[in-house]
């Protein structure tokens, strides 16, 4: 009999589902946010936080006075050590066209936890949708454009875009950001829940989301993490609301080659337990899953299945091998070990070209079928 | 910083062809930010923006115009115009029509689907020294990839989408070539006779101006036929002006084995163009600072 864990029941399910049923209501019909009335109300609130980067907040503000579709609003979180920053920044707001800069909120905090200004920012918006932008992206002019787009085709939703990342770096001299690459697209071109479980797979800027059903499921940014706390908040509303794709690209992500940012100076193991945590809290509530899930999920489980029989291969052929300087203890010895038989008796190239090829797309997945084929050729 | 005595006058000149309003207008908005900064630095004085309309019927009305003036000038100190040119002159043709019709110290010339930053403006003037003619911006969200020196910012060339001129020294080389006709490489070619002139032209990393460039379904800066076809146009002119016969040679065969139809027609366009006489003439000795062998006419930090 399978424990409660594992078989959420009926009555969990129908409640989650009329809590979404009832936050798409409002989202929809005439209840706003702190009842201003919807016809106010603004399409998107762009959340940003800041510490002060004048530079690449210039990019960043740019881009969004540059914008085709100007039906959004700005917070503009500042979180500065320095007293004089939140001036500084306000003083550059100013510098931009009036209609735009009439959009920009400019809000002070004082080192506040880093994810406490994007709660502040939450319980400020005004808009029917929010995004969150870093003050080092930089967004294409459609991006508002496209979300709202598809926002008003797909009610309660959250809408995806795509990023492209380019590396940059601050130049000697000038304090500017440089790009140092062209652009890569590592990102998977549609949302899938699974992949975001295990690495980044959409930047924040990437996900326009809907503020009523935000508030009405009470999801706000977990300040207990140190990292990742994006990811969370999204997966934990992307398993209410489900996520739109667009096919554009949105916006750039900027990867600092040598730049202060969480991805130099937060250890792997805080990525790692950041990430369990996520797992923890998806944990705590039924999922609804995307279409096609039932598709990767037997994907998952064939594979599982093929590691466990190779783990059980390697176990019977333990004893025939000669004693070798490889840990066995450790499958990916074990998989160097074979490999090295496999060379030595494997002479065809194409296929092993074929095979280095494959695993290069998919290392994980590929490097063990071809371990398995390895031991079924020694036992031959 | 200039020539003459005092804070420089400064004519902004933007080419259009049936755009849409709505990106003049944020072009406008962009405008107004970056004259209010320089004009309140005492930097420069005196603009004047002037509209060069290539379009088949004349884009802006009246109404228009005064709509871009309000957004651009609200204080009504600046003169703003617009002048049908009845005629697709090409973004090189048009800038030359602009430039002879106005008699500001320095031009800037801007792409219409750019909004500049409030900063951009006095950023390429200041790095507009006296040995300087040209100063371009770093665009966003997509980087331009040409190389410069990170020191002083000198450059091979620079880009026409935002860039900042010296009168004095383009005139002097004879001022924009209308026969890169339609678009590209007319930038590239006043780069190369004003340094043959002994100019420097260079690159302001600090001024940023966005560019509203979009990317494909691969995620790569896209190009429109006609933008391959004008690519390939412009390399034949510049390959003919700067001394590059193998280049024109290479770049027709290339075409006639793997070229596109857009490839297709630009070669065809030369060669017609070639026998009308319609195409830049060899300048001798030009191949001194001409870089042909390089698919961005120079040095490039990354490629796209």
């Amino acid at each position: 009999m399978p424990d409660q864990h594992d078989a959420p029941t009926a009555a969990a399910d129908g409640a989650l589902l009329d809590r979404h049923r009832r936050a798409l209501q409002r989202s929809a019909t005439v209840r706003s946010r702190h009842d201003v009335p919807v016809a106010s109300r603004p399409f998107l609130s762009v959340i940003t936080r800041t510490t002060g980067e004048r530079e690449t907040l210039l990019d960043t503000l740019l881009c969004l006075a540059a914008q085709t579709d100007d039906d959004f609003e700005v917070l503009l979180m500042v979180n500065a050590r320095d007293a004089g920053v939140p001036a500084e920044i306000a003083a550059l707001v100013d510098t931009f066209a009036p209609s735009f800069r009439a959009r920009v909120r400019v809000d002070s905090t004082s080192i506040m936890h880093r994810v406490a200004p994007l709660n502040r920012a939450l319980a400020a918006a005004t808009g029917r949708y929010v995004a969150v932008l870093d003050d080092d992206d930089l967004v294409f002019a459609d991006w508002v454009e496209t979300f709202h787009r598809h926002a008003d085709e797909h009610p309660g939703a959250m809408i995806r875009c795509r990023a492209v990342d380019q590396s940059v770096e601050l130049a000697d001299g000038t304090g500017v950001a440089g790009a140092t690459s062209g652009f890569s697209a590592p990102y998977r071109p549609t949302f899938e829940f699974a992949s975001h479980l295990i690495g980044g797979q959409s930047p924040p800027a990437t996900f326009c989301s809907p503020l009523d059903v935000i508030d009405a499921l009470g999801l706000r940014f977990d300040e207990d993490m140190v990292v990742c706390e994006d990811i969370e908040f999204f997966l934990r509303l992307a398993t209410v609301c489900g996520v739109v794709d667009t096919s554009t690209f949105g916006m750039v992500y900027r990867r600092w080659e040598t730049r202060f940012s969480s991805g130099h100076t937060v250890s792997p193991e805080i990525w790692e337990a950041s990430m369990q945590k996520i797992v923890q809290h998806l944990d705590d509530v039924p999922l609804l899953l995307p279409e096609h899930s039932a598709t990767r999920m037997y994907q998952a489980a064939a594979q599982e299945r093929q590691m466990y029989e190779l783990d059980a291969v390697i176990e019977a052929l333990r004893d025939r091998l000669a004693p070798t300087e490889f840990d066995w203890s450790s499958p990916a010895d074990a998989v160097r070990y074979l490999d090295q038989e496999y060379l030595a008796v494997v002479a065809d190239r194409d296929h092993r070209r074929h095979v280095v090829e494959e695993a290069a797309a998919h290392p994980f997945r590929e490097l063990r079928r071809w371990a398995v084929a390895c031991v079924r050729h020694l036992l031959k | 910083m200039t020539s003459t005595a005092g804070p420089p006058t400064i004519g902004v000149q933007i080419v259009v062809f049936a755009n849409p309003f709505d990106q003049l207008c944020r072009l406008a908005d962009g405008l107004e930010t970056a004259i209010r900064h320089t004009a309140a630095a005492g930097h420069a004085e005196g603009f004047e923006i002037a509209f060069g309309d290539s379009s088949p019927t004349p884009l802006l009305s009246e109404a228009d115009v005064d709509e871009l003036r309000r957004r651009i000038d609200p204080l009504g100190v600046h003169r703003v115009s617009s002048t049908f040119f009845d005629a697709n002159l090409g973004s090189g043709g048009g800038s030359q029509r602009l430039l002879e019709a106005s008699a500001t110290d320095l031009i800037w010339v801007l792409n219409p689907d750019t909004v500049p930053s409030p900063t951009v403006l006095s950023e390429m003037l200041a790095m507009m020294a006296a040995d300087t003619a040209a100063v371009d911006a770093r665009q966003v969200p997509i980087e331009h990839p040409a190389g410069f020196d990170p020191d002083t910012g000198e450059a091979a060339w620079v880009c026409g989408a935002c860039v900042l001129l010296r009168r004095t020294a383009i005139e002097s080389v004879g001022g924009f070539d209308p026969r890169f006709f339609p678009m590209y490489c007319d930038d590239v070619d006043l780069s190369w006779r004003l340094r043959l002139d002994g100019w420097k032209v260079r690159h302001s990393a600090r001024a940023t101006v966005f560019h509203d460039k979009r990317l494909d379904a691969d995620g790569r800066p896209g190009a429109s036929e006609f933008e391959h076809e004008s690519g390939v146009l412009s390399r034949l002119f510049l390959a003919r002006r700067y001394e590059r016969p193998d280049v024109v040679e290479q770049t027709l065969e290339w075409v006639d084995v793997r070229g596109t139809a857009s490839h297709r027609r630009a070669a065809a366009t030369y060669r017609a163009r070639l026998v009308d006489g319609d195409v830049p003439e060899p300048m001798p000795g030009a191949g001194l600072v001409a870089n042909l062998d390089s698919d961005y006419y120079g040095p490039n930090r990354f490629r796209y």
